[in-house]
């Protein structure tokens, strides 16, 4: 049904359409040019200015400046100008095309034609039926993929509750930490324990998972921590019947970090767990912290990134009231990745971090308390360092250690005792401020100091263990060697004092009997039968030890 | 378009010399009250005469001449807000946050369009809503989507409904206006993304009619919804179906159902059907749940979406040193000593929030697509051509194809056109 707008539509239409495509390529061009963007992307401005920075009294380069900038700022608008002006012709010109478009279709509608039906009617019908069925099946299966992947990636949040971030708690008793095993080598990491224990086994049960931490003793629950190749694990034993009664996963939403190369002699599970007896938290190699209570339950978890440590991460927890304090000496000295950091007990968020000035040691921080005061003692290479547990800050430093740092430092007698391995001994008043090396340093020696076990002291004498078998006794007060026994066996288990007994124990797992005092004296000797790394905890008249297989009771 | 051509942000002039300063930034006024109202009037005005011309008049050409008012009205004057469209979700924060006040204007945007539609069908779409008559504008030389396609891409708005819902609840933003491929033309600026999809949607609309209103339109679903139970929808014929099937092939929406009198349906067939029905009907509350439970699985995912939840998760990877870093947001955050457990706290408050809107808009989801599968089941027995109850947007197009029009409008009917072999 032609009319004689006909033409005129189709002409219109061809002429507008083609005015429409010639504006809007040339506006195309225009923006791939970019010539809008040169006040922005003036290499040429950005450079001059620079050159003002450091020359800004130079009124040349100023002037040249300026007459640049008004020149980009005049070609922008320009180019914005036509690009306006381009755009609203465009939309006269789709106006234009769009009607007399519609008007050539209305001059040239097409008559209706229905398409006869034919016997392939029905069956036409059905196949649209079920190709529309598998249309609508398809939107199915791929929203239900979409959700189902969408759920592999959740929102990761921190697993914490609120309530728990929100409860005061009383603070720590220091009587009840103190009648308890803490930490890794009791309340003040110093291995004593005044109570003698019977060498007796007064149960055994075998530990579920490897790990070279060892165990910590609150009330009637030991805690051990263990891994596989991935995950931290931690269980609790009743300390009476030694039954396991749980063991739990470190379960963490966070993206770890790709898992370290591990040791064979440090593993994941090497430092030691600590606990408030509310909480027990617990540290493993692959950056995972967790809090969990005494039923097994987790509090909280969180990963601390990857622990670059040349054979793998193995300081041991400290906590002082409620701050959970890591050591995270890793790399190397001078590349900055280490750092003291503080978690709150009850919800894992930072409370302080501090850098530290050391690379990559193995030692334990203590908590010491001189003059009343808390502080913080680690080792690091080259530094002893202290610190206040509460605020981060750093106390007093002394310089003096070496790389390879296994031993971790002790307090005693008003003294702070560290190794550097293989060379010195270190006797530290820990009551200056600043770098106290030249102040404070009580006596040194510097005949040789053990690479792994930790020191021990009595108050009135040191002993030092050599993994190579070779047992020190010193005066504390001076440093002067009293005794030596080579027991000619391997250690790695830092020797500990239950009463007047020296208990050393070898890789083997046989444990030395010595007394404590001036003069060398083996009380006896105890085969565990199979190898311990780790170093024994106490509580009361009992004594746990871990050996690899097995978790000992000794004692009534 | 002009504002998407030019790049905008380059440095302000410095003046550091002669001691000038530059304006200061100042937010528009809001708009006055009287406009609000004006807009309000002017949709119940537009309601009432699209309803008027579709049922009564049954004027194609005064029809398009509303949805070009409409156009230039909602569309390229009041830069496409207030939209009906979009209001749903003012309503849907509304019900869930009791804190959030909503404008007058959004509720009958929202539920004036849904009013007529239970009455009177998609009288909105017709004209009144600047989307489709936008599309309307371009549309030139329609081609038929095949049906079976159809039936998939139709599911495509009740799932873009859901996922608003879910985002507008929680408070995630509103989605619908954040995605609006036309509002970026109705404004002449916009995000090159949008712009691009508003372009590209309108270059489809050329060939498909109305694609965004078909297979998009969060709001053409409820519509549609509330259109399937109406009493006064069109009719193609204005009294009489004569089956004559001139009309068949004159909606450019695919939204004319054929009469089945000519096709009886065989008894296996049938049978077929019935096994089919049966069982969907059992299947029906398995496909729900698992709904409800792919849903709370996507929803722990949407969350990110909330400024608040993103905030949190950055602040978590960063204290657990996953990322190295800060952003703006996480900085200006820090800055403020807010405690980080309240952010956290309330972090996944709203994730728990989402994870259950996402059970309800996976289980809604899930029975659009169960009651499709349904319908496709069931075979009906139409002894009319008839405007479809959920997809015809009252257009007024396939009125003129009618002979029973044409004689009640007076004019010739032409010589009917014996049908041609396929």
């Amino acid at each position: 049904m032609k009319t004689w707008l006909h033409p005129i539509a189709l002409a219109t239409a061809i002429a507008s359409g083609a005015f429409l495509l010639a504006t809007g390529g040339l506006l195309v061009f225009a923006q791939t040019q970019g010539k809008v963007g040169a006040l922005v992307t003036s290499q040429q401005r950005t450079r001059l200015i620079e050159e003002l920075h450091q020359r800004p009294k130079d009124e040349a380069l100023k002037e040249r400046i300026r007459r640049l900038d008004l020149e980009l700022r005049q070609k922008t608008f320009t180019q914005l100008r036509l690009s306006r002006n381009g755009a609203r012709a465009m939309f006269g010109a789709l106006a234009v095309f769009l009607a007399s478009a519609h008007l050539l279709r209305a001059t040239r509608r097409p008559l209706p034609n229905p398409i006869a039906w034919g016997a392939r009617q029905l069956q036409e019908d059905q196949q649209l039926a079920r190709l529309g069925r598998y249309s609508v099946a398809t939107v199915l299966g791929l929203l239900a993929a979409a959700a189902l992947w969408l759920g592999t990636q959740p929102v990761r949040l921190p697993e914490r509750t609120p309530a728990a971030a929100e409860t005061a708690e009383p603070p720590l008793s220091l009587t009840e930490w103190e009648q308890n095993w803490p930490a890794f080598r009791g309340p003040w990491g110093n291995g004593t324990h005044p109570t003698p224990v019977k060498m007796t086994v007064k149960w055994k049960t075998p530990v579920p998972l490897p790990g070279m931490s060892s165990p910590i003793v609150w009330s009637n629950a030991v805690f051990l921590t263990g891994a596989n190749e991935n995950t931290g694990h931690l269980s609790r034993f009743d300390a009476d019947t030694g039954q396991l009664l749980w063991t739990t996963t470190v379960k963490i939403t966070t993206p770890r970090p790709p898992p370290p190369k591990l040791y064979e002699d440090t593993g994941l599970a090497a430092p030691t767990p600590v606990t408030d007896g509310r909480r027990v938290y617990a540290i493993f190699a692959n950056g995972d912290v967790a809090a969990f209570d005494f039923t097994g339950k987790q509090i909280w978890a969180r990963n601390l990134g990857p622990l670059e440590n040349a054979y793998g991460y193995a300081s041991s927890l400290a906590l002082w009231q409620d701050r959970l304090l890591i050591q995270l000496d890793l790399g190397h000295e001078g590349d900055g990745k280490s750092k003291l950091l503080a978690l709150d007990t009850r919800t894992g968020r930072d409370l302080w971090q501090t850098a530290r000035p050391t690379g990559g040691s193995w030692a334990s921080p203590i908590l010491a308390l001189v003059e009343g005061k808390p502080q913080l003692i680690t080792c690091g290479d080259p530094w002893v360092l202290a610190y206040d547990p509460i605020s981060g800050t750093e106390l007093w430093r002394a310089n003096g250690l070496g790389s390879d740092l296994a031993p971790s430092p002790i307090f005693a007698g008003g003294l702070v005792i560290a190794l550097k391995v293989n060379a010195d001994v270190l006797a530290i008043r820990p009551t200056g401020k600043g770098d106290i090396t030249k102040t404070h340093i009580a006596w040194k020696t510097t005949d040789g100091a053990p690479d792994v076990p930790s020191p021990l002291s009595d108050g009135k004498f040191l002993y030092l263990l050599g993994s190579g078998g070779l047992l020190q006794c010193c005066d504390l007060s001076n440093g002067k060697e009293k005794w030596a026994h080579d027991f000619a066996e391997d250690f790695y288990s830092s020797p500990a004092l239950a009463g007047n007994t020296l208990l050393a124990i070898t890789r083997k797992g046989k444990i030395f009997l010595t007394e404590a005092g001036d003069a060398f004296k083996q009380l006896g000797t105890h085969e565990l039968g199979e190898p311990c790394n780790s170093s024994p905890a106490f509580r009361g008249a009992r004594m746990y030890l871990r050996g690899k297989n097995n978790l000992y009771c000794f004692g009534e | 378009m002009t504002t998407w051509l030019a790049v905008q942000r380059f440095p302000p002039p410095q003046f550091t010399e002669t001691g000038h300063k530059l304006p200061v930034m100042t937010e528009p006024a809001a708009r006055a009250l009287w406009l609000e109202r004006l807009d309000v009037a002017v949709l119940v005005a537009a309601l009432a005469l699209a309803t008027w011309l579709a049922l009564r008049r049954r004027s194609r050409r005064e029809l398009a001449a509303l949805g070009l008012f409409s156009l230039l009205y909602f569309g390229f004057w009041r830069n496409g807000c207030i939209c009906s469209i979009g209001a749903i979700q003012n309503v849907a924060l509304a019900l869930a946050d009791p804190g959030y006040a909503i404008p007058m204007a959004a509720v009958v945007f929202a539920l004036l369009p849904l009013a007529a539609a239970l009455l009177f069908g998609r009288v909105f779409c017709s004209s009144v809503c600047p989307h489709g008559a936008l599309q309307d504008v371009v549309l030139l030389k329609p081609v038929n989507v095949p049906s079976w396609l159809e039936h998939g891409l139709r599911l495509l708005p009740y799932i873009y409904l859901g996922l608003a819902l879910v985002f507008a609840a929680t408070g995630a933003g509103f989605i619908i206006c954040q995605y609006d491929p036309f509002v970026p033309i109705f404004r002449l600026g916009g995000s090159a993304v949008m712009v691009g999809l508003g372009i590209g949607l309108l270059a489809i609309g050329m060939f498909v009619g109305r694609p965004y209103c078909r297979f998009l339109c969060p709001y053409g679903a409820l519509l549609g919804l509330a259109s399937s139970i109406s009493k006064w929808r069109v009719r193609i014929a204005p009294q009489t179906c004569t089956q004559c099937r001139l009309c068949e092939q004159s909606c450019p929406f695919g939204a004319i159902n054929k009469s089945s009198v000519d096709t009886p349906t065989p008894v296996h067939a049938i049978q077929a059907d019935k096994r089919r029905l049966a069982a969907l009907l059992v299947l029906l509350p398995v496909l729900v749940g698992l709904g409800f439970w792919l849903g709370g699985l996507a929803g722990t995912n949407f969350a990110r979406q909330h400024r608040v939840v993103n905030l949190a998760e950055r602040i978590h990877l960063e204290e657990t040193g996953a990322v190295q870093g800060t952003t703006d947001a996480s900085a200006a955050f820090r800055a403020t000593g807010e405690p980080l457990e309240k952010l956290f706290a309330n972090a996944q408050a709203i994730r728990h929030r989402f994870v259950w809107a996402g059970r309800l808009g996976g289980a809604w989801i899930a029975l659009v697509i169960g009651l499709k599968l349904i319908s496709l089941a069931i075979r009906r027995k139409r002894t009319d051509y008839e405007a479809d109850q959920f997809r015809c947007v009252a257009c007024a197009r396939c009125f003129r194809y009618c002979p029973e029009e044409l004689k009640r409008l007076g004019l010739p009917v032409p010589d009917p056109t014996p049908p041609t072999a396929p």
